[in-house]
């Protein structure tokens, strides 16, 4: 499963990306490649070139902009999902982020690339539907705006030229008290949707409904408005007999999509229940918001760990052909199709990262970049320049010795065969380094993008425990425990 | 554990040795082993579920940079022999790649070697095959019509297997009994999946006329096969044992890639490697498992105790015969589940289709039979109106009838299946916990509980084989292990097979050093390849603990009677007086006469003159065991002892569905599990957890699905859905022992423990979740989104 050859390249500007884009059809812009790379390690996606924008200056970042939240398209989804701004004034985002994907894939994954990308399922896209956003976009010399509803024309189809690139995205603040609700339902939690709903709400003082957004999402073939309900619904009380009716009228004509997981029908009736039930969800919140003392959503869930969204990379279009591993630099020279997996164990030797699927679904090659469990499967290695990688052979200490989190492993039996598990201690590294105690929710979710088949995961589980326990326990000065599982930190990045 | 420790090391909760290795990413896979001069293949697959092969024009893939070898079947097929097939089936071979018709989509039809994976994934593109399509049959019960399309014309019929055993007086049992129940219940197609592919390295050295291996292998007989195939001798394959394999759970297999490669690399002079992506081992890989059609009837009386079971089990083994269809055999080792069924009609039918073929999978058709059995024993209790647990403990067999002969011949060995029972309701708190379904119900959820009880045989007496294949004799499943003691003192013991996360090297360094009184950490354990090993037939059936443990045990009990005998002949005093202890010999009668370990290590290896006469020098003993119980080939009517050991588990859950949605959610999960002695707690838990969470996978979502066009259209991880640690709840696991008296410390085999009893578990709870709407699922895996429609129809009925 490797990617057909292509060619690569990391523009400047946005002038020398549409030029690339320009000159060859076959050309497509990547910035996370979360979808885009298991398409073509698959070869049902043959970009003849690459224009990575991931590190193009000015499209990372999240900001107040008149009356809207302006997201830059290279801003990666798990910055978006801890922004302060995102939670105080986009509560609907924030509700959704945590249902993309993976937290590893929303390390890579962008807010722009998942719109550009257009699928059917796809959360962000469903909000910018429902709230209203507006993208904008630049072709060639042209910059423009077009709104979600006009942008999304099918599964992967949008209304912009293959020469066009997204550049960012302004989601409409409510100054107004909002509540939220998000519902998904789908086979296992990160997978794709078979349906999704979001709604927002304002409610006066005594209740009635002021201002309503509801959209469906994965059940056709773009995200859908309900604005006929949303029409009926102002000015209610959003009582379940009102919701309910404008709901269904709303929804009355809609042709959903079948597939091997969900029946049309399924889609049909799902779609209205997730949809009535994310009102009731935002009206709950609403109300809950207006009797808290300060909006919910200002407070901070957790901790914010993302200083600053855009890259400290200054020198944008150098491709430096050396990677950063543990430490130490190594000049590479592999093809553009390489995977940062690949690269790593056949020109590094560092074997400890193991290929599973090769289309990012079982984690067992996750790696860290920055600090962050990355799936270096999803990544090619000309991408991974001037990042610090750490593999789970930068984490052992030194030879025969153990970690706390590898140790701990080993006192759980947190492991069988050991194919997934330095994947698996890469990805509790992660956790353990931002969160030093967490829940077994937190523990669950941490790992939940890597598939063990030997475990059940309940050693594993214990393991991270085990080793949080101890790490928390161990008296060590203050200014180390930002890295306590081996060696000192090799200039992580952001942490 | 809360009986008392009879043993020093065996028992206790010890740290697994193998984990140091994985954990430091320095385990050592087959992707890891790369040779100077190593090539790369890629395989052409038949995108047609039935298709003769026209042409193959190679090339443009030989014009393509880097390009070395297109292979196609016919070329191979002129120098290799089929692949061994468990029955005697001339007309329906199986070849590493297609020979003039391919039989399912995915099948291997040529292979491509370069300089890279990539290059030869580049190159794979360019081979064109020119296909000439032909009629296809997917479904099993349409394959066995006659009539059906054929999958191997040559065979005459898709059949490969159709017995019919009768065990004890089935139609007598069925007339004098008040009632009877039919029902139908289908397995879908799934498999272990594990998150390595299978991969194999090959290179023949010309100069030594040796063929070195490398694979993430586990199959007994593998060199064997390899060399029968390629028409080398077994003295010329060295596959080598110290490979770590990424999971297996029985599917890695491999035996075609490996001659694949074996020919390649012989035919080129290079080295040459097959690491599966996943795609190939999704579509046609040794990938895929049981699907299985039951048609069960019985007969019982007014309180729910069942006489007799006639069952008639149709398995689509897709288009070629691997060792799937013995998996119909497994089964009647353990064909009336934990129950006193006391006659048995018993039909196994294997049929080819055109979907991928089958491989062994984790339980080798044990689970889907005990799925089968256990829905069959809730419809009887649904239908007298009595409670599921009750008509179980009716029926169960207890504790003072073992051991228990079975109609179609085993004897299980021991257990307390009522003791296990009480435990788990009492860990559960099971009246707190029907409560708690009740209330959720009132809340307007559907909500379930679910039971199993369920056997798991262990310790590989395959007997199945003769039984379903009477040209077989096979009576003999031995393993083997080697301990030397070296001038120094140090203790070595050889294991003869790889292992997939079993932890073996930790279960034989424990037994040694409980027998020989040392600390397991000083027992290396090493695994020769297997040109220097001894006879092993691999983890397979649930077998280590009790076969590689035993022989462990063994070889160790005779090194230590040596160590005994040596102390003895040099104190000069009978060999009764001498005692072991601690690794010194000592005269019982005066304690402080003794000779040192080291004194008794250098006397074998430097005093010949001080050895007792007869007595060879050094120390260095193996022992092969034959598996306990076996032995004897089956009996005209079908009847034979197969594995000499059962454990026992309990499945008890509460299972939620929000009936808008239809997505089962696991509230809580108390298993109870009885294995006899357990050698290493931490490992036996590990696996009966782990085989939990693939019994979860297989009831609610993973199923190789096809279209109608014959595709497979489960191909990728996205499709085909691994639990995550999101789908697997807390499991509240409760342990009983029940010593085998067939084994050297009582131990029975766990390493499919789990995986047998929570299908059927799950399928128990989500069909108490949907009796009062009068539903019945009975077929697996039950889709959340197939569950919604069922009980949104169910529901808009009048």
């Amino acid at each position: 499963m490797k990617a057909a050859a292509f060619a690569y390249s990391r523009p400047a500007s946005l002038d020398e990306a549409c030029a690339l884009l320009t000159a060859d059809d076959g050309a497509r812009v990547i910035a996370g490649g979360q979808t885009l790379v298991p398409l073509m390690a698959m070869r049902l996606a043959r970009p003849t070139r690459l224009v990575d924008i991931a590190r193009m200056p000015g499209l990372a970042y999240v900001r107040e902009d008149g009356d809207a939240i302006a997201i830059g398209a290279t801003t990666s989804q798990r910055a978006a999902e801890h922004h302060p701004l995102v939670h105080a004034m986009l509560p609907l985002l924030a509700r959704a982020l945590p249902f993309v994907g993976h937290t590893a894939t929303r390390a890579r994954g962008t807010i722009g690339g998942s719109l550009a990308n257009a699928d059917a399922a796809a959360e962000i896209a469903l909000v910018a539907v429902t709230l209203g956003a507006t993208l904008t976009y630049r072709d060639g010399e042209q910059t423009a705006d077009i709104a979600a509803a006009e942008f999304f024309l099918g599964p992967m189809v949008t209304a912009l030229a293959p020469s066009a690139v997204v550049t960012g995205v302004r989601f409409p603040i409510w100054r107004e008290r909002v509540g939220v609700g998000f519902q998904e339902i789908n086979a296992r939690k990160s997978d794709f949707a078979f349906v999704s709903a979001a709604a927002q709400v304002s409610l006066a003082p005594d209740g009635t409904c002021v201002r309503i957004a509801i959209g469906v999402g994965a059940a056709t073939e773009v995200p859908l408005r309900l604005a006929m309900a949303e029409e009926a619904l102002v000015g209610t009380r959003l009582t379940a007999d009102a919701v309910r009716p404008a709901v269904g009228d709303a929804l009355a004509e809609v042709t959903p999509m079948a597939d091997l997981h969900a029946s049309a029908d399924y889609r049909r009736r799902v779609a209205r229940s997730l949809a009535i039930r994310a009102v009731m969800e935002a009206c709950e919140d609403a109300k809950a918001v207006g009797k808290a003392s300060a909006p919910a959503h200002t407070q901070a869930r957790g901790q914010n760990r993302i200083g600053a969204v855009a890259h400290a990379d200054g020198a944008a279009n150098a491709i430096l052909p050396t990677l950063r591993v543990n430490g130490q630099t190594h000049p590479i020279d592999v093809e553009p199709r390489t995977t940062l997996l690949d690269c790593l164990r056949d020109k590094l030797g560092l074997l400890g990262a193991h290929a599973g699927c090769e289309h990012g679904v079982c984690g067992a090659c996750t790696v860290l970049v920055d600090g962050v469990a990355v799936r270096s499967c999803l990544m090619f290695a000309v991408q991974a320049d001037g990042h610090a990688i750490t593999t789970i052979e930068g984490l052992t200490p030194a030879p025969g010795e153990l970690s706390v989190l590898q140790d701990a492993f080993c006192e759980t039996h947190g492991l069988q065969c050991g194919y997934c598990t330095p994947a698996m201690i890469l990805a509790a590294h992660a956790l353990l380094a931002g969160n030093p105690s967490p829940t077994r929710d937190e523990i669950v979710d941490a790992i939940s993008g890597n598939i063990c088949r030997c475990t059940g995961y309940a050693q594993i589980v214990e393991a991270v425990a085990l080793a949080a326990e101890r790490l928390r326990g161990a008296n060590r000065p203050v200014a180390l425990r930002g890295s306590p599982f081996g060696r000192a930190p090799q200039d992580d990045g952001v942490q | 554990m809360s009986a008392p420790h009879r043993f020093r090391f065996v028992s206790s909760d010890r740290r697994v040795r193998e984990d140091r290795r994985f954990v430091a990413g320095k385990g050592r896979f087959a992707a890891d082993i790369a040779l100077p001069g190593t090539r790369h293949v890629a395989v052409v697959t038949c995108p047609h579920p039935a298709a003769r092969i026209v042409a193959i024009d190679k090339s443009a893939a030989l014009a393509k940079p880097g390009v070395h070898y297109v292979l196609d079947g016919a070329e191979l097929a002129a120098a290799t022999l089929p692949l061994m097939s468990g029955l005697d089936t001339p007309g329906a071979l199986r070849r590493p790649l297609a020979v003039d018709v391919a039989r399912y989509a995915g099948e291997w039809v040529a292979a491509v070697v370069a300089d890279s994976r990539a290059l030869a994934e580049d190159a794979a593109e360019a081979v064109a095959v020119e296909y000439e399509t032909l009629p296809f049959v997917l479904d099993g019960e349409e394959a066995y019509k006659p009539g059906s399309p054929l999958v191997h014309a040559a065979h005459g019929s898709n059949v490969l297997l159709d017995r019919s055993f009768v065990w004890g007086d089935v139609d007598q049992d069925f007339a004098g009994s008040p009632h009877h129940l039919k029902l139908t219940v289908k397995w879908g197609r799934s498999s272990t999946v594990p998150v390595e592919t299978f991969g194999v390295l090959a290179a023949w050295d010309p100069w030594r006329e040796v063929l070195d291996v490398y694979a993430s292998i586990q199959m007994p007989k593998y060199p064997d096969q390899i060399a029968a195939a390629l028409k080398i001798p077994g003295s010329s394959v060295r596959v080598h044992h110290d490979v770590d394999v990424g999971g297996s759970y029985g599917v890695k297999r491999g035996i075609k890639h490996t001659v694949l490669v074996g020919y390649l690399t012989r035919r080129l002079g290079f080295p040459v490697r097959l690491i599966e992506d996943r795609l190939e081992n999704m579509r046609g890989g040794d990938a895929h498992g049981p699907e299985r059609n039951f048609d069960v009837e019985v007969a019982f009386d007014g309180r729910g105790v069942i006489r007799s079971m006639r069952m008639r089990a149709l398995d689509n083994v897709g288009a070629y015969a691997g060792r799937s269809p013995f998996q119909l055999g497994k089964p009647v080792s353990a064909i009336v589940g934990p129950y006193r069924i006391k006659s048995v009609a018993y039909r196994a039918i294997a049929v080819m289709s055109n979907k991928t073929v089958q491989e062994a999978v984790r339980a080798f058709g044990q689970s889907p039979t005990n799925y089968a059995i256990e829905r069959t024993i809730e419809e009887v209790a649904n239908c007298l109106g009595l409670d599921r647990l009750e008509v179980r403990r009716r029926n169960l067999i207890r504790h003072e009838e073992f051991p228990y002969l079975i109609p179609s011949g085993s004897t299980y060995d021991s257990g307390d299946y009522h003791a296990v029972i009480d435990k788990v309701l009492a860990r559960a708190d099971y009246d707190k916990l029907v409560a708690e379904r009740d209330r959720l119900r009132a809340e307007g959820l559907l909500a379930g509980i679910g039971i199993s009880a369920c056997l798991e045989p262990s310790g590989g007496n395959s007997s199945f084989e003769p039984l379903l294949n009477p040209k077989n004799a096979t009576t003999t499943w031995m393993d083997s292990c080697r301990i030397s003691i070296d001038l120094g003192g140090a203790i070595t013991a050889a294991m003869h097979t790889t292992s997939s996360g079993q932890g073996h090297e930790t279960m034989v360094g424990t037994v040694v050093g409980e027998v020989l009184e040392v600390d397991p950490e000083r027992v290396r354990v090493i695994r020769p390849d297997s040109i220097a090993s001894l006879p092993s037939n691999s983890p397979v059936g649930s077998r280590m603990a009790i076969m590689l443990g035993g022989a462990a045990f063994h070889a160790a009990e005779a090194l230590k009677a040596r160590l005994v005998a040596i102390g003895a002949h040099d104190l000069g005093i009978p060999l009764a007086r001498a005692v072991y202890r601690d690794g010194d010999v000592v005269d019982r009668t005066a304690p402080e006469k003794r000779r040192t370990w080291a004194e008794l290590v250098a006397i074998a290896h430097r005093h010949f003159h001080r050895l007792p006469p007869g007595f060879e020098p050094g120390l260095s003993v193996s022992h092969i065991m034959q598996v306990p119980t076996g032995g004897t080939l089956p009996t005209a009517d079908g009847r034979v002892q197969m594995y000499p050991c059962y454990a026992f588990e309990f499945h008890l859950l509460l299972v939620v569905i929000d009936p808008d949605l239809g997505k089962p959610e696991i509230r809580r999960y108390v298993v109870g599990h009885d294995c006899g002695t357990v050698i290493n707690p931490k490992i036996v838990r590990g696996m009966t957890l782990g085989g939990i969470a693939h019994g979860i996978g297989a009831a609610l979502y993973e199923e190789f699905a096809y279209d109608a066009q014959g595709q497979m259209v489960a191909q990728s991880f996205m499709d085909y859905l691994l639990p995550s640690a999101h789908e697997v709840p807390e499991i509240d696991l409760v342990e009983h022992e029940t010593p085998s008296p067939h084994t050297v410390f009582g131990q029975k085999g766990s390493g499919e423990s789990g995986y047998l009893g929570a299908p059927a578990a799950i399928a128990s709870g989500v069909n108490d979740a949907l009796r009062p709407l009068g539903i019945t699922v009975n077929s697996l895996p039950m889709k959340a989104a197939r569950l919604g429609d069922l009980i949104a129809a169910a529901m808009e009925k009048p």
